[in-house]
């Protein structure tokens, strides 16, 4: 067990050097480096773009403009600082920047998209009819999910997001988002209060 | 306990952080409240499902696309990336402009800093070493707000009203054995923004007072934006022949201009023990150079503080009290902004 977990710690620091080297070759503006920096954070800063805006396209754009920023801003990057929580935090800005632009984009509560929903999930859910645990497959499942997400205010889905899907900590995401911890976990506890409450409704997804 | 207490603290029950007290206070309340006692296993299946929902796998065509930008985005700022060719733990491995090394000046505007500092906005830089060539930065808000670019030390945290509707402050970092690095940090106090001028005094014009016109020593000219806060970064390599630069800030303001003069020290913060500092009727800026690489400090004071003669003759243990007795000798009030950064008024 102590030597599993040593080992690990000694795992965690060589990725951490090559992290490190990799930035360093990214700030010698190498386009090989930028290369593989994006195949290395390419799946974290997708799956984080899409769980905070829910949608596949958006979660494209904010994503590329992410990794743009990211070639844009490598310099401004300390070598001691935390690459992954400075990684977040563009893909959050690129997001929060996004909203901004298009403010007019009200948020949509679940219900609403129940109401307006065009999709097969939304007509299942609408449908009263209590639905076996095996008819909601694991994507559609998902998909409600990732609704309910997205009827929450901006921060929290970040936070959300980062928590659950990211598996970052509490201090990590404070680093991310600049806030205080108290007020990351506070969110994260509304949060998931109001989540309970959408998908608390649905039973058939605790299967 | 209330309801709404109990559900304040489902997430520290869950993870376990709850205070031992207010943890039985809470299964208690859980015992007797069938409401909250639902509402927690609805919370905590919640959690777990949040925390199963699948990776969704990216576009494949997204890594071609965002590549295809980043090489668009260096082809379109050539210099910017020439620029990008350090590391800045390692500041002089790059490569210091002929042009700079020519003129034996060992300091550096770092352009890509100053552009990647994120306040800076609709600035338009005059940037030494390239040739009076002009560049209207681009809208890059974006950029995730950073700390400073490398770990600048607390020195000179605090910003001094310098009149003339601007602020001024220094900051500082002298980690790297082979440089000392300063951030000139401006900012427009009042609602309007500020032109100004930075440029590196040489030896000659520090001496007759007067101001250089080599363009070669403009570090920045530029707009200080309301709001916003321009950082000119200025860099101090180790081969440098002299101990202390000097850059002079000049900015207008309505009809009137101003000129301050900053005195930067090779070795900030080494206080030599028992420095004596003594000079006869002469100017100000040379006192201050003198002061700046004896004891190790960064100074700040008008051009008519330093254009003016006077005798000062300072001998102190402690750059303070070395700073407080030239201040006094020379009619002035000393102000400390930081460890080592001082500003004379
Ligand atoms: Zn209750």
């Amino acid at each position: 067990m102590i030597f599993k977990a040593s080992k690990s710690s000694e795992e965690r620091e060589h990725e951490r050097a090559s992290e490190r080297a990799l930035i360093t070759r990214c700030k010698n503006g190498e386009i090989g480096a930028f290369d593989e920096l994006y195949s290395r954070f390419e799946k974290r800063v997708f799956n984080c773009a899409y769980h905070i805006c829910g949608n596949y396209h958006d979660a494209s754009d904010i994503s590329q403009e992410a990794f743009l920023r990211v070639f844009n801003s490598i310099q401004t990057f300390r070598g001691d600082a935390n690459f992954l929580t400075w990684i977040y935090r563009i893909v959050t800005n690129v997001f929060l920047d996004e909203r901004k632009k298009s403010k007019a984009h009200r948020q949509t509560s679940l219900d609403e998209y129940i109401e307006l929903g065009e999709s097969s999930v939304a007509r299942q859910i609408e449908d009263d009819s209590p639905l076996p645990v095996d008819v909601v497959q694991a994507n559609e499942r998902a998909e409600i999910v990732q609704k309910a997400i997205n009827s929450l205010p901006e921060y929290q889905r970040i936070i959300v997001t980062l928590y659950h899907m990211e598996s970052l900590s509490y201090d990590e995401i404070a680093e991310v988002l600049q806030l205080p911890i108290g007020t990351v976990k506070s969110r994260l506890n509304r949060a998931r209060l109001a989540l309970a409450e959408i998908l608390g409704a649905k039973p058939e997804l605790f299967g | 306990m209330k309801c709404v207490k109990a559900q304040e603290l489902f997430s520290a029950y869950l993870e376990k952080t709850i205070q031992p007290p207010m943890g039985v206070a809470f299964e208690q309340h859980l015992a007797e409240c069938a409401r909250c006692k639902s509402e927690y296993e609805k919370f905590h299946a919640t959690t777990v499902v949040l925390d199963e929902l699948p990776q969704v796998a990216p576009p494949p065509e997204m890594h071609a696309a965002i590549m295809a930008r980043i090489q668009e985005a260096r082809r379109e700022s050539p210099r910017k990336v020439n620029w990008l060719r350090f590391e800045w733990p390692s500041v002089f491995t790059l490569r210091v402009p002929s042009r700079a090394l020519a003129a034996g000046i060992a300091m550096l505007l770092v352009f890509a800093m100053t552009y990647q500092l994120t306040p800076l906005q609709s600035v338009t830089a005059n940037l030494f070493g390239f040739n009076k060539h002009t560049e209207r930065l681009a809208d890059d808000s974006g950029v995730a707000p950073m700390p400073m670019p490398w770990g600048v030390t607390a020195a000179g945290a605090k910003r001094a009203d310098v009149g003339g509707g601007l602020m001024m402050g220094l900051s500082v970092n002298t980690t790297n054995p082979e440089s000392t690095a300063f951030i000139l940090r401006l900012a427009a106090r009042d609602g309007h923004s500020i032109p100004v001028r930075v440029s590196l005094m040489g030896d000659d014009a520090l001496q007759n007072g007067a101001s250089s016109n080599d363009p070669n020593s403009v570090l920045f000219m530029g707009t200080v934006a309301v709001g916003r806060q321009a950082a000119v970064p200025v860099v101090m390599a180790g081969c440098a022949n002299r101990m202390v630069q000097v850059a002079k800030v000049t900015w207008q303001n309505g009809d009137r201009s101003y000129s301050e003069y900053v005195f930067m020290p090779w070795t900030l913060g080494s206080e030599s023990g028992d420095a004596r500092v003594s000079i006869d009727n002469a100017a100000g800026s040379q006192i201050l150079s003198k002061l700046s690489a004896e004891y190790g400090v960064a100074v700040i004071a008008s051009e008519a503080q330093v254009a003016k003669s006077m005798t000062v003759d300072v001998s102190a243990g402690t750059a303070d009290e070395a700073l407080a007795a030239a201040a006094q000798q020379m009619g002035l009030s000393g102000e400390k902004l930081g460890s080592s950064v001082y500003i004379l008024k």
